[in-house]
């Protein structure tokens, strides 16, 4: 597996937050999302802390039929987690490109942690070494298979045993409770440290496509020291087209600048369309065509364009250009329009303080102007 | 009056004068050659006439602290008469971070003549109105924008040549993503300025302004669209 994107800031997320990734190749991801969410009680008496991930606007229901998405294996539900983690790990196909992650908090939920790993194709995944908080019965880990083929897996798990309320996982797989047949009294929970504090198990569950939900639920501190998916792959995932990737590029950079996505889109749109090896009769190069003056003076700023044909390094010497124009008219009056101005036509050529003369400007640019910025 | 010369002394007389137009033929023909223009005999321009405070032997002095600039730019081309030719030098730094200035000295001049707004991109020199003296054209980036300013040498001064569209409140010159070209598009022996401005891609098509010099300014006479093979940046 080959991490390809990390988000481990821990915080609170109070309202819908879009996390975006970007990937290279299309192929089977591993998204990990680690986050707790506090019971009503925990709450002062008012409602359940709840959280709920979309991937790719793709939500992920109860497998019963019906929404609720709150209650799904995929959620983090707070009056079930009282405060403690849990981790939730889909499995899925993706496209080259940009990738979001919508969380929904219900009242506000702690983030603690994203990853996304690549998984080769006919790749034997292994997690291991997985620890818990300790806690009563709660959902611990959930991995949701998502359009993936899936032969089965097994744990490796290591169990602690006490005078009284010894360490317990179940086994939950689409719905259905893995039993126990060897204890009546806890039927439910498939492993239990009474028997031995090392176990193992196997698992089919020979998943073709569709949505899949494989739950561990853990009772006190339950140490996951190996699980392993066997059989997993996925049917044949295309490219994107890369203009849409190009696309995906600059929309990935927008949300990290904060500039707006169609905006960027469109100075693109209109310096290359789109095209990296665009050159201009004048030597302006690439998706921004910088000329070789800024590409020059972008190195001054701390990031040295050795390929200003390179996708990635042209996007990013663009929006490092554009930020420096952006910032330069802080507090200005039409901020945005200038900066515009100053990006077709050099921001020496009129007043930086004031309003701008809209007159005086060239019709190139305010041509460039009325396209990025429709009115 | 009236001289009597011997045969020997007319004979001396039309050898001197057919080796002094040897030797002039030769000297035109050498410039010429050098030159590859109007067959008149050209210096260039003694400095003291020009420039009367001549302290330094060159402007590398002055220019010391721009050649620090790791942006700096530099280009000499000679403007040239039927009488003379000038030197002309442009010197190009940067201001701030993206804003660039050309200096432009004529011979060796310790004061700048012009100074312009934007990074240097090339100068050219080019006789439009066929009158035996170059004009001059610079050109310098801003942005994304070339500004291309045409000059012509008169009682000692770089004097800008305005054109018709320019916009005093804003900018001068022709400002586009492209420089002009100088053609003679009606064939009558003098050179038109073309300016071309792209269109939105995916067209492949430009529009050209054809600007006539009166003289005075360049005046446009003319503005088409043409299709182009390629989407024109």
């Amino acid at each position: 597996m080959k991490l390809v994107f990390e988000d481990t800031k821990q915080r609170q997320i109070k309202g819908q937050e879009l996390v975006s990734f970007f990937v290279n190749k299309p192929s089977i991801y591993l998204v990990e999302i680690k986050a707790r969410t506090k019971g009503e009680k925990q709450m002062g008496g008012s409602d359940d802390e709840d959280l709920k991930v979309e991937i790719d606007r793709l939500k992920f229901p109860t497998l019963s039929g019906q929404p609720r998405y709150l209650d799904s294996p995929a959620a983090f539900p707070g009056g079930k987690l009282h405060g403690l983690s849990k981790s939730v790990f889909f499995f899925l196909p993706l496209v080259n490109g940009l990738h979001e992650i919508l969380l929904t908090p219900d009242v506000s939920a702690i983030l603690e942690k994203i990853q996304v790993f690549q998984i080769s194709s006919g790749e034997e995944v292994s997690l291991s070494n997985i620890v818990v908080e300790d806690g009563d019965r709660r959902p611990w880990l959930t991995f949701v298979f998502l359009d993936v083929l899936l032969k089965g897996f097994s744990l490796d798990l290591l169990l602690r045993r006490r005078f009284v309320d010894s360490d317990d996982v179940k086994v939950v797989i689409d719905d259905v409770v893995k039993r126990n047949n060897r204890s009546i009294l806890h039927k439910l929970w498939y492993f239990i440290a009474s028997f031995n504090e090392e176990q193992s198990g196997n698992f089919e569950t020979n998943f073709t496509s569709g949505l899949h939900y494989v739950e561990l639920w853990a009772d006190r501190t339950p140490i996951l020291n190996k699980i392993t998916f066997k059989g997993l792959n996925s049917n044949p995932i295309k490219s994107k087209d890369p203009t849409e990737i190009i696309k995906d590029k600059i929309r990935f950079k927008a949300r990290e600048y904060g500039f707006d996505e169609e905006m960027m889109l469109r100075i693109v749109q209109k310096e290359s369309q789109f095209n990296p090896k665009a050159r201009s009769s004048q030597n302006a190069q690439g998706l921004f065509q910088l000329r070789p003056i800024t590409v020059e003076q972008i190195g001054k700023l701390g990031y040295e364009v050795t390929d200003p044909y390179d996708i990635d390094q042209n996007i990013q010497g663009g929006f490092i250009y554009f930020r420096w124009l952006f910032n330069m008219y802080k507090g200005e009056e039409d901020q945005l329009i200038k900066t515009l101005a100053g990006w077709n036509w050099g921001h020496g050529n009129f007043p930086k303080e004031g309003k701008l003369d809209w007159n005086a400007l060239k019709k190139e640019t305010k041509d460039f102007i009325n396209f990025v910025l429709p009115r | 009056m009236k001289l009597n010369y011997s045969r020997s002394q007319t004979f001396a007389v039309l050898i001197v004068a057919a080796l002094a137009l040897l030797a002039m033929y030769v000297s035109v023909k050498d410039y010429g050659r050098q030159q590859g223009s109007h067959g008149a005999v050209i210096r260039e321009e003694d400095n003291a006439s020009v420039v009367k405070a001549l302290d330094l032997p060159d402007v590398n002095e002055v220019l010391r602290n721009i050649r620090q600039d790791p942006f700096y730019k530099e280009k000499t081309l000679y403007l040239k008469s039927s009488v003379y030719k000038r030197k002309i030098h442009f010197y190009s730094y940067t201001v701030e971070p993206f804003v660039g200035k050309t200096d432009v000295y004529v011979n060796n001049s310790t004061t700048s003549q012009l100074s312009l707004d934007g990074f240097f991109y090339n100068a050219y020199t080019v006789d439009i109105n066929k009158d035996g003296k170059d004009e001059l054209e610079v050109e310098t980036e801003s942005g994304h924008s070339l500004n291309s300013l045409i000059y012509k040498y008169l009682r000692g001064r770089l004097e800008r040549i305005p054109v018709s569209t320019e916009n005093p409140k804003g900018w001068e010159g022709i400002v586009s993503r492209n420089t002009p070209e100088f053609k003679d598009v009606n064939k009558d022996g003098l050179l038109e300025m073309l300016a071309y401005y792209r269109f939105f891609p995916p067209e492949k098509r430009r529009k050209v302004e054809v600007y006539k010099f009166t003289g005075l300014l360049f005046q446009k006479v003319r503005e088409y669209e043409e299709k182009m093979p390629e989407v024109y940046l």
